[in-house]
Order: C-alpha cells, then sequence, then structure tokens
C-alpha cells in the first residue's frame, strides 16, 4: 500500500501547518485584541448591583481550573513543539533548549488536563444542550457587536457561544487525547498506514481547541464585564445574570421564591 | 548624439541583456550548487554478504552504541527460489530516503535531509523522542530511543567519518566487500558503476520512499517484504 496519502501530503507542508498553529493562539489573540480595540467590551447596562447569586459550585470552580491550567500549558507548548522550528532557528540552543522544556511540560500537564476535562464534560453537558433560543443568539452574535442598537438575545444558563465552545472543546477533547494517547504510549501506537492520520488529526483538533480557548478567555476576562468572578468565587452580579442569562435568572428567582 | 545620451544608452542596453540573461545565469549558478551536492548511497551485493556480522560490530564501536541498540543488522533468513531454501543475509539501515517521511511528521525539525550529500539525521538536541518517525517510518527497527542520549536515534551513514571523506565503518570493515558506499551523483563512482551494471532493487519500493540503499541479489518478493531490523534470528551461525 502506498504511504503518499493525503494526511501525508497535508504533513509535509511543514512551515505552513507551523504558522497556521502559531495563528490559531497568536493570531486570534491579535484578532481578538483588535476586536476590543474596535468594537469595545460589553458594559453592565445598569453597573454593578452588589447583589450576588452563586452560579457555580466549589467543585466546579475547582475542577474548572484543574482542567483549564494544563489546557492552558497543553496549548502553549503544543505550539512551541509544533512551531518551534519557525520560531527558532532550528539547530540553534534556544530551539533545543524551547522544543525539549515544551516536550516535557507537555507530558506532565496531560493527564491532570485529561481528568479535568473529563470531569467538567461529565458535570455540565447537560446544560450545555442546544435550546431553540440560541439560534437567535448566534443571529445577534450575542449582542457583544456595539454597533448600532443594544440587543440581549435570549440565554439559559449558558448562551450559544459557551454551548459552541462546550461542544468544540468535548468534540476535540476527544479526539486529542485519543489521538494523544496512540503517539504517547508504544503499545497503542498506530499502524504505518494510521500515524499520518492520527498526527494530522491531532494537529487540527489542537488548532480548534487553541482559537477557541483564546476566544474563551477574552470573553471572559476582558469582553464582558462582570464575568470573570464566576470562576474565581463561583458567584455572578445579579445584573449580570439579568443580562447575559436571563432564562438563567429567572429560573433563579423562582427557587426563591 | 551628446556623450551623455550616449552613455544612457549604453547602460539602459547593458541592464536589459543583463535582465534577460538572468535565468540563464540563475540556471547556471544553480546548477553548479546542485553539482556541489552530493547524494550519498549504498549498495550492498548480497552475493558477497556472508553473514559475519562485522558491519554490526563496527557501527556499535563506531558510534558508541549499547550493544542492544543497532543502527543496522544482518538479518538472517532464508529464502527459497526454485522450490529449494537458500540462507539469505540481508543487511538492514535506515534508507536515507529520497521522499522520507520521517522529516515530514517530525514535530521539531529535528530530523531532515541534509542538502550537501542527502543524508537523513537526528539532531539530538532537539529530538523530543515523540516517536512520530518511529511510527510513520515503513522500515521496521531502523530507529531506537538512544538510552544514553533519551532521543531517536538510526544509521546517519557514519556522518563523523563521511563528511570528512571516510567511509562508513561498515562499509570499511565489511568483509565480503558486499556493502559498497559512494556518490551517485558522481557516475565514475563505485556506486554508480554497480547500479549502472546490475539490476538493484530497493526495500519496499510500493512505499514510494525512494531509498538511497539499493540490495544487488535481491528478488522482488523478498524487496516487498516488510523486514524488521530487530526480528528474531531464524539461524545462527
Amino acid at each position: 500500500m502506498e504511504q503518499s496519502s493525503i494526511w501525508l501530503d497535508i504533513l509535509s507542508n511543514q512551515s505552513i501547518i507551523s504558522w497556521l498553529l502559531v495563528g490559531s493562539v497568536v493570531g486570534v489573540a491579535l484578532l481578538m485584541g483588535l476586536f476590543v480595540l474596535v468594537n469595545g467590551t460589553s458594559k453592565l447596562d445598569n453597573g454593578f448591583s452588589g447583589r450576588l447569586i452563586q452560579r457555580w459550585s466549589t467543585r466546579s470552580v475547582v475542577i474548572h481550573w484543574l482542567g483549564a491550567i494544563p489546557c492552558l500549558i497543553l496549548i502553549l507548548t503544543g505550539v512551541i513543539i509544533g512551531a518551534g522550528k519557525v520560531i527558532f532557528e532550528p539547530g540553534s540552543s534556544n530551539w533545543a533548549t524551547a522544543v525539549k522544556i515544551s516536550a516535557t511540560l507537555h507530558e506532565i500537564a496531560v493527564f491532570p488536563f485529561m481528568i479535568g476535562a473529563f470531569t467538567m464534560i461529565l458535570m455540565w453537558w447537560k446544560k450545555q444542550l442546544f435550546k431553540k433560543y440560541d439560534i437567535d443568539w448566534f443571529k445577534k452574535a450575542g449582542g457583544y457587536i456595539n454597533f448600532g442598537a443594544k440587543q440581549h438575545p435570549e440565554a439559559g444558563f449558558a448562551n450559544g457561544g459557551e454551548k459552541l465552545w462546550f461542544w468544540v472543546f468535548t468534540i476535540n477533547f476527544v479526539v486529542l487525547s485519543s489521538t494523544g494517547l496512540m503517539l504517547f504510549f508504544p503499545e497503542i501506537a498506530p499502524s504505518h498506514e494510521n500515524a499520518p492520520v492520527v498526527i494530522s488529526l491531532h494537529i487540527i483538533s489542537a488548532m480548534a481547541i487553541g482559537a477557541f480557548a483564546i476566544v474563551h478567555i477574552f470573553m471572559a476576562t476582558v469582553i464582558s464585564e462582570g464575568g470573570l468572578s464566576n470562576m474565581i468565587t463561583g458567584k455572578c452580579d445579579e445584573n449580570w445574570a439579568k443580562q447575559h442569562h436571563n432564562r438563567w435568572y429567572k429560573t433563579v428567582n423562582k427557587e426563591k421564591q | 548624439m551628446d556623450r551623455r545620451k550616449a552613455i544612457k544608452l549604453l547602460a539602459g542596453g547593458t541592464t536589459v541583456s543583463l535582465v534577460s540573461a538572468s535565468p540563464v545565469i540563475a540556471s547556471v549558478v544553480a546548477s553548479n550548487t546542485e553539482l556541489e551536492s552530493k547524494k550519498l548511497a549504498m549498495v550492498i551485493d548480497l552475493r558477497r554478504c556472508n553473514g559475519c556480522k562485522a558491519c554490526v560490530t563496527a557501527c556499535g564501536h563506531e558510534n558508541g552504541n549499547e550493544p542492544s541498540e543497532h543502527r543496522t543488522q544482518v538479518l538472517q533468513s532464508s529464502t527459497e527460489i526454485n522450490g529449494k531454501e537458500y540462507v539469505l543475509s540481508l543487511p538492514l539501515l535506515c534508507n536515507q530516503c529520497d521522499n522520507p517521511v520521517c522529516t515530514k511528521v517530525c514535530p521539531t525539525g529535528a530530523t531532515f535531509k541534509r542538502k550537501e550529500d542527502g543524508i537523513v539525521v537526528v539532531d539530538s538536541t532537539g529530538c523530543i523522542d515523540c516517536n512520530f518517525c518511529v511510527y510513520t517510518c515503513p522500515y521496521d527497527g531502523v530507529r531506537f530511543t538512544n538510552s544514553k542520549t533519551g532521543t531517536v536515534d538510526k544509521c546517519n551513514f557514519c556522518i563523523q567519518r563521511t563528511s570528512k571523506g571516510f567511509l562508513p565503518a561498515c562499509v570499511e570493515t565489511c568483509t565480503g566487500g558486499a556493502r559498497v558506499f559512494g556518490d551517485l551523483k558522481d557516475p565514475d563512482s563505485s556506486v554508480s558503476k554497480l547500479l549502472k551494471e546490475h539490476e538493484a532493487l530497493v526495500l519496499q519500493s510500493d512505499k514510494n520512499t525512494q531509498p538511497n540503499v539499493f540490495y544487488i541479489g535481491l528478488t522482488d518478493k523478498e524487496s516487498d517484504q516488510p523486514y524488521n531490523l530487530n526480528s528474531e534470528l531464524t539461524w545462527q551461525r
């Protein structure tokens, strides 16, 4: 069987793949930065109310960071492993040090990440199922575009964008961890014919998760005012809940009454 | 026509002729550098291999590898020709392919094909031992993780010797003169002459890796076999 598969052809474009890998993280970060500069952030219409609502359990917050910190390490080290040859000069000591340290960290970070990510998926998937009103959220780009009339599309516990990120994450988590485990353990190593597919899928999925993770970080820290406290204290401001998750806010109120 | 105008015209003419000649000049320069680069290859004449394994020992000594870690090995097997079994001693090593898969899948760029002589090398300083090259290479067992460096190791045609004009250790020590080494771009080299005079086959040509290790005396059927450098011995001298 001839080995020159389409996957091997993809992998032969080494510098293109390297730059796409850099672009999926650094490029997306630059684009998001530009978006914030041009469009501005999403402020709370009525400011902070000071009344806090419990949105995430402590367990959820801990598990989130158990997955998130290794995830960031995996993304950054993955980019250096895959694109070190275009960032540094191959053969130089900088290149050698960078790829070796990255490879070690990549292996250290992977198992905490898998535990954290798998637990997150199990804990949260029910709340992340798409609903009819999520279509409207996408049509209005979540109301994050500041030009024209102000709008706040409907959203439940998670909005359309968060649900999209959840499922992109879940799918790529499955692809990345299954291909990653195959590439890590020689006992389940792919055959000559399958290795190029496995390697390509690992890279493509990494690009997808990397790009979405950058957007996720921007949304949580810079763009959505009042968003970050959710994953620090587990609590959010009442006005933030009203503005971004109106349907969920109503259910919380009902429970109170 | 005044002098200034004449000089201008002359200068213009020179530029035009230089520009029009540039592809020609470029091609001459390119072919010069092409000539300077070598295409190092090994031709193994199986009729002369007696299975003594001096090459395996010499390789280990030259490259300082552990006795269990082999860059080359002589597979001791048998083959059937016209219903009769014959001994087959098959030296195996990295094929230094012209279309290698290992260099395509290496994430860090630590393994690459050298432009100057076509040797496929592994830069141990940037190899992270991810084994992608091991998984994709159709020639099983030519690579191993060097227990001293913790990185992927394989035959590099004894680069420390051949880049200085010496022969690889295995060729130097070959008792039967089966291993012949040289530059395929030099028509007068012993490898070029051997390939001109004899029919030689490469291993697993269907993989389109275009190896630079050729075998004289190998049957078509054997050449398609996915031999493993670390196969169990079927007989021992």
